[in-house]
């Protein structure tokens, strides 16, 4: 096999349909040390090719019985990792956050008794209501997500959902990156970003800009610690008039009436 | 595959046999992702032989039968935007590359058996296949780099 015929044959190669010999005879001349005339590229740029079809059809969450029964087969018992934990996860961290709280608020209890007989009630009532206050608003913070994360995922599965990419502008360098979920039917937008930095002070506020118009304020948000956030465009900003690019600028804590900052991401609704 | 109960044998398959034969990986060849996805993809082809059937992945998968509770909204939203570019690739090649490319990748015929079930000579067959996938490539690669 030469490198010219190596390269006619990589596509067929990195799709696996070739005949086992032809197959061997492929392997054999990448492994011969010889001066290749990009071989292996060709060749890994085929695999790529090949991996990427397999993203042409929708995937499929597993149920979480698979890996039990893959673990089952390998006769692994309970002792190997689980790696598709991922949809316990939501569930996983409402416990977690509920337990945390539950033992924050008995420790707060145990404090108070402590502190009554130390004639010090009135301090310890405040801490364990600050307490009960800080967990209440936890939670439903994280109820707040859980549902918004439902609605997106809701959003995402109408074929009329138009999947505007948020990326940095020109000159802007950020780590991070978004989608607007944004179905013009509905009236309805949702803006997924990662990879945001903590916003200490301030926050991150949300533009619906349309041709000759100022930007229109659309909401303010703040990541979760995993950098990453889901909040929904206002939808009167949406009621008012298709949107032509969404945008994204770092502001004063509450927000501000028009942007003080350089938008880092922004992305164009596509006409339809 | 178009059902419930051949995918998650298939997906036990694809793992066991990661398993088995991971000292085969070569890391050189391709990610362990596009390792792992293609002998998913060679179960899944020797299941559709084995039932007999010749039943397009790539007809059945847009209506599959079942709930899909799928990954969370931010990965959901990149799987989505990674299959339109896909989609969009593939739609944009000419017709005669596109349908050798579907039946080489979601039925895994041969490039014999493509070149009979399409009534074409197999050097037309093999042409059509590596031009496929090198304008596919270029286009994939052009969309990664707008991202």
């Amino acid at each position: 096999v030469t490198c010219a015929e190596f390269k006619e044959s990589a596509a067929a190669y990195a799709l696996g349909i070739l005949p086992a010999q032809e197959e061997r005879e492929l392997e054999e001349h990448l492994s011969e040390s010889i001066a290749h005339q990009g071989c292996h590229a060709v060749l890994e740029s085929a695999l790529r090719t090949t991996a990427a079809l397999s993203a042409a059809v929708p995937p499929v969450q597993p149920p979480d019985t698979a890996w039990e029964a893959i673990e089952s087969r390998l006769n692994l018992g309970q002792t190997g990792s689980r790696p598709r934990d991922q949809p316990r996860l939501p569930w996983l961290i409402g416990f977690a956050a509920a337990a945390v709280c539950l033992l924050a608020v008995i420790q707060a209890l145990n404090y108070r008794r402590a502190l009554t007989e130390q004639n010090a009630q009135l301090a310890q009532l405040s801490a364990a209501e600050a307490e009960r206050e800080r967990c209440a608003q936890e939670l439903q913070a994280l109820k707040n997500s859980t549902e918004l994360q439902r609605a997106a995922l809701a959003l995402l599965e109408l074929p009329s959902t138009q999947l505007v990419p948020l990326g940095a502008p020109q000159g802007v360098r950020t780590a991070s990156r978004g989608t607007a979920l944004f179905n013009s039917e509905q009236q309805k937008a949702i803006v997924l970003i990662s990879a945001l930095a903590p916003a200490v002070g301030k926050d991150y506020e949300l533009w619906v800009i349309r041709e000759g118009e100022n930007p229109t304020p659309a909401g303010v948000f703040k990541p979760g610690p995993d950098g990453k956030a889901i909040t929904q465009v206002d939808p009167r900003v949406l009621q008012a008039g298709p949107p032509g690019v969404f945008a994204v600028t770092l502001e004063p804590e509450g927000g501000s009436p028009a942007p003080t900052t350089l938008p880092f991401l922004v992305g164009s609704v596509r006409k339809t | 595959l178009g059902t419930r109960p051949d995918a998650e044998e298939v997906l036990q398959e694809t793992f066991l046999e990661v398993w088995k034969r991971v000292r085969d990986y070569d890391e050189r060849r391709g990610s362990l992702e596009a390792w792992v996805v293609t002998i998913a993809r060679s179960r899944s082809i020797d299941r559709l032989r084995a039932r007999g059937t010749a039943a397009k992945i790539a007809e059945a998968a847009p209506g599959l039968p079942f709930p899909d509770s799928g990954p969370p909204p931010i990965e959901a939203a990149e799987q989505r935007q990674q299959r339109e570019r896909v989609q969009a690739a593939l739609n944009s090649i000419p017709a005669e590359q596109r349908s050798v490319l579907e039946l080489a990748y979601f039925e895994g015929l041969s490039q014999s058996e493509i070149a009979k079930r399409m009534g074409d000579p197999l050097g037309t067959v093999k042409t059509r296949i590596r031009l496929g996938m090198e304008k596919l490539a270029g286009m994939l690669e052009d969309a990664e780099g707008t991202r």
